[in-house]
């Protein structure tokens, strides 16, 4: 009996071992915030503008404005025959492990925010005959980190100090065109380029030998990609869509500057370089569906699936250990619209909810976000004013990050 | 029809390939010729050289490499050999350490010497670090292959990931005793009658860490538990390992942690279990900066009974090294010399197989000339400047074999 119970541990024990985790490069791994990953979410298809953030970020199954786009084209047929719209956002993301903090370096008690406000979008689209055409300028992803800055001082005087910045856009300029090939089917395809820069700088000091240590790196990004979707307009109450955007190369022409610098012994120290790197972005695939259950409510849901396990980042030479995961990011959306008459004009009130789930791609933490999000605005004529907010909390890194986002846009339809 | 043919030509002008191929950063690599091989590589579509030798050549890019590793396909870097040897520098130029060494740069570097000198030169894996990169060992000697009964001598690099120049001189001393072995009888009478072991990177989390993200990181990557990370290699081993906290230290986030008990990081395991296996005459183990040679005891000011001995050979390592560039490396007890240490290397391989142990702290000598950085140009002279200790006591250990 003794026997069989040291048999069952040393069962259960080598069984546990197996599901263990296998060792791995985990502590050059930082899992949310890499330095290329995008502020809140590495996800990221075209842009939500308010009407789509508002109903749990569904952006390529409903025509709002002319942001789909980016995401979905076919959905400019549905549109108005003149489109013009734009939106800006404000964001809002807690960090906790990135670059220097909280990796060794640079210790925080809590996570870090960081917030920026940002015109996002502007776009316009035009329908001539059959075809329908649109040029789209958005800012697809930034970089931004919080700023790290600490300094040690001991009776008035400084005796060292260490600064860490980082920031980073990634702009998306887009052109379309799409067409309805019958009654109830519409195709459209996007071109797009991106362009923008990272820069990362850290600065050590110390300041009684008079002592400095700097590290600049910049990196100047270019790419492009197509994308294309369709739509089908099943019934007056029933639609579907289905998109994807290529995968493609996001190049960047990068730049270090590692320096030392000590003025009292006359030293000066820089080692430089260059280097065109890659990093490989995943193709997207998309599907949605609506469904119109009252005149004046219906719901929708959409399901797109990124496929990060094929993602390489090749940074100054060397491909990075990005150990990533497909995954598929769900959403669900609701909108009603009230309308109500004053001074002989008749207005509509859209008031959308909505979730998300939004897993990240990172396989070591398993990480994901959820997003309640709520929209309203005023429709008057052709004059669309929206506005969302999206609250959104991380869970399974243990750092509890969370993300929040306002977003406020303008349309106007001819 | 005309709709169909639009939907068509929109689809498949998507599904053009949009990735162009980029030659920057191009290997040459070879790998075996057979059949089950070369299967394989057809559906990669590399970029083929030549057939020479039983051996397919081929050009790649960092992507290549990465795809053949997935494979499982092994492989031999044999850029070096396509272009003079002095250019090796400029194969590494570019890169974001400059002409230091990274992790995989270093690999590379190994497997290409051990690759142009086979019957010389062989790369040995001997564990694992913390975060499952591996710890090579070149060892060189004639009959590389075999293990026969001569003079062992231990030479390593990195303990410390900030400190980039002590991957430098071991591996550049590994270069240069091959490179040298036909044209030099001086050196082929060593590497005859000796085995050498360098191991030129104990730390490689640590120095990925240093060249990433931040140039000054010293310990390897222990997460501590306690929003602190790093135990310092250095202090980690098992002779009178946590004598004092002067020597080292048992709080996690400072820069001295000795860990939470001797061995208890893999690359100082990888040493024990290695130095197990050997039976090694004498060491030096490469750190900067201050321009020291330093030998037991760290852990106290009190000498050692061999204090005379470690004395004469450090004096006589520092008459070659000045002689060299006019560089004075001063010599001395570590304990009484720079500051106290307990639980690093050299006090263990001396406490515990009795053999000369060194420290050399190479250049600069303080900060107000760089500190842990050195500059690329400094690197030859540096190895230069250091070659003739390193001889030397190569030489001692075959004489007192």
């Amino acid at each position: 009996m003794r026997k069989r119970n040291i048999f069952f541990l040393l069962l259960l024990f080598f069984t546990l071992l197996f599901f263990f985790p296998l060792a791995s490069w985990s502590q050059l791994v930082l899992g949310q915030y890499e330095d290329e990953a995008p502020f809140r979410t590495w996800n990221t298809l075209g842009i939500k503008t308010a009407s789509s953030l508002g109903m749990g970020e569904i952006q390529f199954t409903l025509a709002t404005d002319c942001s789909v786009a980016l995401s979905n084209p076919a959905l400019l047929t549905e549109l108005p025959k003149i489109t013009f719209s734009f939106n800006s956002s404000y964001h809002r993301a807690s960090f906790f492990k990135y670059s220097i903090v909280n990796t060794g370096v640079l210790f925080s008690e809590k996570t870090l925010t960081d917030d920026f406000t940002a015109f996002d979008f502007i776009g316009i689209s035009l329908r001539l005959s059959d075809w329908t055409f649109a040029l789209n300028w958005s800012l697809l992803e930034v970089y931004d980190r919080p700023v790290a800055d600490y300094q040690y001082m001991f009776q008035d005087t400084l005796y060292y100090s260490i600064y860490m910045n980082q920031q980073g856009r990634l702009n998306n300029l887009n052109f379309s065109l799409s067409r309805k090939l019958s009654k109830i089917l519409s195709v459209g395809l996007g071109f797009n380029r991106v362009y923008g820069q990272l820069d990362r700088e850290i600065i050590e000091v110390w300041a009684v030998d008079r002592v400095s240590i700097s590290d600049n790196k910049s990196h100047e990004y270019s790419g492009y990609y197509f994308n294309a979707g369709l739509f089908l307009d099943l019934t007056d109450r029933f639609k579907v869509a289905a998109v994807f955007r290529t995968p493609y190369v996001k190049k960047s022409e990068s730049q270090s500057v590692l320096s030392y610098n000590a003025p009292p012994g006359g030293t000066d120290i820089t080692i430089e370089a260059s280097s065109n790197d890659e990093y490989h972005q995943p193709l997207v695939l998309g599907f949605g569906a609506s469904y119109q259950i009252l005149k004046d409510f219906r719901v929708m849901s959409e399901l797109t699936y990124f496929n990060w396990s094929k993602y390489e980042a090749d940074y100054f030479g060397e491909i990075q250990q990005r150990d990533y995961k497909d995954v598929i990011k769900i959403g669900v959306g609701a909108e009603m619209v009230n309308s109500f008459t004053l001074f002989n004009q008749d207005f509509y009130l859209p008031w959308r909810a909505g979730f998300s789930y939004d897993p990240q791609p990172m396989k070591e933490p398993n990480s994901h976000y959820v997003y309640f999000t709520f929209g309203s605005g005023i429709h008057w004529k052709g004059l669309h004013f929206d506005t969302a907010v999206s609250i959104g909390r991380e869970s399974g890194s243990g750092d509890a990050l969370s993300t929040n986002r306002i977003a406020f846009s303008l349309s106007y339809q001819f | 029809m005309k709709k169909v043919i639009f939907f068509l030509l929109v689809f498949s002008f998507i599904l053009l390939p949009l990735r162009s191929q980029s030659y920057s950063d191009t290997d040459i690599i070879s790998v075996e010729k057979n059949q089950k091989i070369i299967r394989e590589l057809q559906k990669m579509g590399l970029d083929f050289l030549m057939d020479w030798s039983e051996r397919l050549y081929f050009v790649c890019n960092p992507t290549d490499l990465y795809r053949l590793q997935a494979e499982g396909i092994s492989y031999v870097i044999e850029t070096p050999n396509f272009y003079p040897y002095s250019q090796g520098d400029i194969l590494i130029q570019g890169r974001i350490n400059g002409a230091f060494h990274s992790y995989l740069e270093l690999e590379a570097d190994l497997m290409a010497l051990e690759a142009a000198y086979p019957y010389l030169a062989k790369v040995v894996d001997i564990g694992d670090s913390l975060e499952g990169r591996n710890i090579y060992a070149l060892k060189i000697s004639d009959n590389v292959n075999l293990d026969e009964s001569e003079a062992e001598v231990f030479f390593v690099g990195c303990h410390h990931a900030r400190e980039w120049i002590s991957v430098e001189v071991p591996y550049l001393l590994g270069k240069y005793l091959v490179e040298n072995y036909e044209s030099d009888p001086e050196i082929k009478s060593l590497v005859d009658s000796s085995e050498v072991w360098i191991v030129p990177l104990l730390n490689p989390d640590g120095l990925e860490y240093s060249i990433y993200f931040y140039r000054y990181w010293r310990k390897n990557r222990r997460n501590n538990g306690d929003g602190s990370y790093g135990v310092d290699l250095n202090r980690n081993y098992g002779y009178n390992w946590g004598y004092d906290d002067e020597g080292s230290s048992p709080i996690p986030s400072s820069q001295t942690y000795r860990g939470p008990s001797a061995f208890s990081e893999p690359e100082a395991q990888v040493i024990r279990a290695f130095f197990q296996q050997k039976n090694f005459q004498a060491l030096i183990t490469y750190h900067n900066y201050s321009q020291v040679i330093l030998y037991p005891w760290g852990y106290t000011n009190m000498p050692s009974a061999k204090d005379e001995l470690l004395e004469e050979i450090a004096a006589e390592m520092s008459e070659q090294m000045e002689a060299v560039n006019g560089n004075l490396y001063g010599y001395g007890q570590a304990g009484s010399t720079l500051y106290l240490t307990n639980g690093d290397m050299t006090d263990w391989s001396f406490g515990i197989y009795g053999i000369p142990s060194y420290t050399i702290e190479l250049p600069p000598a303080d900060v107000l000339h760089g500190g842990f950085f050195n500059a690329e140009r400094e690197i030859s002279s540096i190895f230069e400047e250091n070659l003739p200790a390193a001889l030397y006591l190569i030489h001692w250990s075959i004489l007192n074999f």
